[in-house]
């Protein structure tokens, strides 16, 4: 299976269309991952979370 | 050795019954394993956070600010303070070379930060005077009702420049909530945080981004050394009628200097410093919009009798650029205002220096 049919077949596990996730997700439900992933998650909110602040001087 | 024969036979004769309890409870050890794994690396990512944006901070005009301050000479004579209007519009060294007596000019250093309230310009004042500087003079300018308007510091305000207010949590604190020990937390919390004090850090460079993007295929915004020239716009009063209310309240509610305004008044008294309120020059449309309104004229009266009260002296330089040139947007000096202003400014202050809680006009 290569990359693309893999993170198809990973979708398709998360959206809930097959009950049979493809190879190799076990690997993503260790604690390393999901660590990884909640910390990416936090990044990312915090890299966006200022969006609604009025920017009229920007720090250059 | 006979008991033992009957017993072993026993065993291998009844199957025993599956471990339930020992499944379960390594089962549950492996779900504590790996939740304490995936904190552990959401915290190790989060402290890389911190780190990067500690580092980033470090060039951040606040922080560029502060390291400045402790560098600044003990002689310093003249001490130049307020937001960008005054970063932008006191140039050091075309006041110097403008001082009557020359070579008698007054060591002046622009301690100015863009995008500040009176309480941040507090705390760098009073940093100032922590690190042994006694100046004779201290500029205040200003623009508007700054002098009077209460000034919040909730966790939105305090983004960009004014997160220099975590770097003195204490002072910060007894100028937004006086007496408030929960505020003081708040800001002492925040304060050790880079990912939360620092935050506009980042924000900055996504708003950047943003803007880029924004810009793709359209025409670009004109910008200057503090932003897109166009949203200094928003600075100002959003209309006549309600900058008059706002300076109409403030005369006939007979209100006085913020709390800020008050303590830096209060620091450079104790101090022995000259104290000077400059109203900072404005483009002819502010002053057309703005200051030729019968309400501004009052309120210029009351700070004019609110700084002599204080034993300051009032310079009423709003007008003193009259060529539009000289502004890089709606509110701030280009280069050559500042040079003009700042030369004009000279004069004036060393014959105020003379004459005590004077006030200039023109």
């Amino acid at each position: 299976m290569n990359g693309f049919a893999w993170f198809k077949a990973f979708c398709e596990y998360l959206e809930g269309c097959t009950s049979e996730p493809p190879p190799g997700v076990g690997k993503l439900a260790s604690g390393w991952a999901r660590g990884l992933w909640w910390g990416v998650l936090l990044g990312a909110i915090i890299l966006f979370c200022g969006q609604t602040s009025k920017f009229i001087y920007i720090d250059f | 050795m006979k008991t033992h024969s009957k017993s072993r036979a026993s065993v291998l004769q009844t199957p025993s019954p599956p471990d339930l309890g020992g499944v379960c409870q390594t089962d549950a050890l492996r779900k504590r394993k790996r939740f304490f794994v995936a904190l552990g690396v959401a915290l190790a990512l989060l402290v890389g956070y911190n780190a990067a944006i500690s580092h980033t901070a470090r060039t951040s005009q606040r922080q560029r600010a502060l390291a400045a301050l402790e560098r600044v000479p003990a002689n310093t004579e003249c001490v130049f303070l307020g937001n960008s209007l005054v970063e932008a519009g006191c140039d050091v060294d075309a006041f110097a070379a403008a001082w009557p007596q020359a070579g008698h000019a007054p060591a002046a250093v622009n301690l100015a930060l863009g995008a500040t309230t009176p309480v941040e310009h507090y705390l760098i004042l009073r940093r100032a005077y922590e690190r042994g500087l006694r100046p004779r003079i201290l500029v205040y300018g200003f623009f508007d009702d700054q002098l009077n308007t209460t000034v919040a510091g909730d966790w939105s305000d305090l983004v960009g420049n004014r997160a220099f207010s975590y770097y003195f949590p204490e002072r910060a604190a007894e100028l937004y909530a006086p007496g408030s020990t929960l505020k003081r937390w708040e800001l002492e919390f925040t304060g050790r945080v880079p990912m939360l004090a620092e935050r506009s850090s980042l924000w900055t460079q996504i708003e950047l981004l943003r803007r880029r993007i924004d810009e793709v295929g359209m025409p670009k915004h004109k910008t200057n050394r503090f932003g897109r020239v166009d949203d200094f716009g928003a600075l100002e009063a959003k209309d006549v009628a309600s900058f008059n209310r706002r300076c109409a309240a403030i005369v006939d509610g007979d209100v006085g200097f913020s709390r800020a305004i008050r303590e830096i008044v209060r620091l450079a008294q104790e101090h022995g410093t000259k104290m000077v309120f400059v109203e900072m020059p404005m483009p002819s449309r502010h002053r057309d919009v703005f200051y030729a309104s019968p309400a501004w004229a009052r309120l210029r009266a009351h700070l004019e009798q609110l700084a002599s009260t204080d034993g300051a002296a009032y310079v009423s330089a709003s007008a003193w650029v009259r060529d539009d040139a000289a502004f890089e947007d709606a509110t701030h000096l280009n280069e050559t205002g500042a040079k003009f202003f700042s030369a004009r400014l000279a004069a004036t202050i060393s014959r105020l220096s003379a004459r005590p809680n004077d006030v200039a006009r023109r």
